[in-house]
């Protein structure tokens, strides 16, 4: 608590007016981006309007600092990672998450996937969602503008999910 | 009216500064505009949504940037980390939201990463009730809302 005080003595706040949440989403992307990902998860727990913030990220960590380079041998970093900190509850009610992944939002009985990142890494979240929809009780799931390599895995995956698989919506971009 | 190699930017509370081109470009916003329309080389630039105090602040950034990547014996690495530590240092909250803008606007991207870089660290490794102290941030949950947020994220506190 003293840290914070002298850093709030450095900073001389003046007004004591919240200007930070109404910078340009660019900036806060950049900001965010900045910090681990605990950190910046952390930072969806502020107020409603930092509820989503985050997600916009577009470096993502995995154990801090494990970046997802090499596909074969951090693959399962990753989905620990995602098991460890994404799924914790497990239980029947996951309408009220709080920290969710960049790429996913999920509300009510809806997931929404969305592919932001260059990589593979929306991939195997996906394929973890998907595999995990039966606990999840993972009602439908949409997937826009995936890359067109995808295709065939994903349509495979949603065999197993029979219920998500209804009311799926895939579209290549 | 600025003689030739430099260019005459202006604030949005009317201050003119006259500055060599080289220290303007590094807004790649100005360089834009500089490159597209000859009339702003002679002219004046006018910097939207910027006043005087800030735009002196982002010149005396840029100048020191400027003249290091010119000529990095008299300027060394060493010596611009220390002015950047300096420059965001002495900053107020205000000036830091100020410039995070007006340096986003004009693409300083240097700069923009050094402010960035500057609220992140002050983000980093705090408690959510910790940083919405620093930045003013209301906390707008109710308390049940608090408490089940709290039940999900153990991992969190």
């Amino acid at each position: 608590m003293e840290e914070i005080n002298q850093a709030l003595s450095n900073l001389n706040l003046g007004n004591g007016e919240d200007r930070i949440s109404h910078l340009p989403e660019s900036v806060l992307t950049r900001i965010l981006s900045r910090l681990t990902n605990k950190d910046a998860m952390l930072t969806s727990i502020q107020s409603w309007t930092w509820r989503k913030k985050w997600t916009s990220i577009f470096n993502l960590h995995f154990y801090d600092g494990v970046l997802y380079a090499n596909e074969v041998t951090n693959k399962q970093i990753f989905i620990n990672f995602v098991e460890k900190s994404y799924f914790p509850w497990k239980n029947d009610d996951y309408e009220m998450l709080w920290t969710l992944p960049p790429c996913i939002m999920i509300s009510h009985e809806r997931v929404y996937f969305t592919y932001r990142f260059g990589n593979s890494i929306g991939f195997h979240l996906m394929k973890l969602l998907l595999q995990n929809a039966q606990a999840l009780q993972l009602m439908s799931i949409c997937a826009l503008e995936i890359p067109n390599s995808w295709k065939t895995e994903i349509k495979s995956m949603l065999l197993v999910a029979p219920r998500a698989s209804k009311n799926a919506i895939i579209e290549v971009k | 009216m600025a003689s030739k190699g430099n260019l005459t930017l202006k604030s949005c509370n009317g201050k003119e500064f006259i500055v060599e081109e080289k220290v303007a470009v590094m807004s790649t916003t100005i360089k834009n505009m500089v490159d597209v329309d000859d009339s702003f080389a002679q002219g004046v630039i006018p910097i939207i949504g910027v006043d005087g105090k800030i735009l002196a602040k982002l010149i005396e950034y840029c100048k020191e940037h400027a003249e290091a990547d010119e000529d990095e014996e008299v300027k060394s690495e060493e010596y611009l980390k220390k002015f950047d530590e300096k420059f965001v240092d002495e900053l107020n909250l205000n000036d830091l939201y100020d410039l995070l803008k007006a340096s986003n606007y004009l693409e300083i991207t240097k700069l923009l990463n050094l402010l960035c870089q500057k609220v992140a660290s002050m983000i980093k490794g705090k408690k959510p009730e910790e940083i919405r102290r620093i930045f003013n941030i209301k906390n707008d949950f109710t308390p049940e809302e608090e408490e089940e947020i709290n039940r999900q994220n153990p991992w969190a506190f």
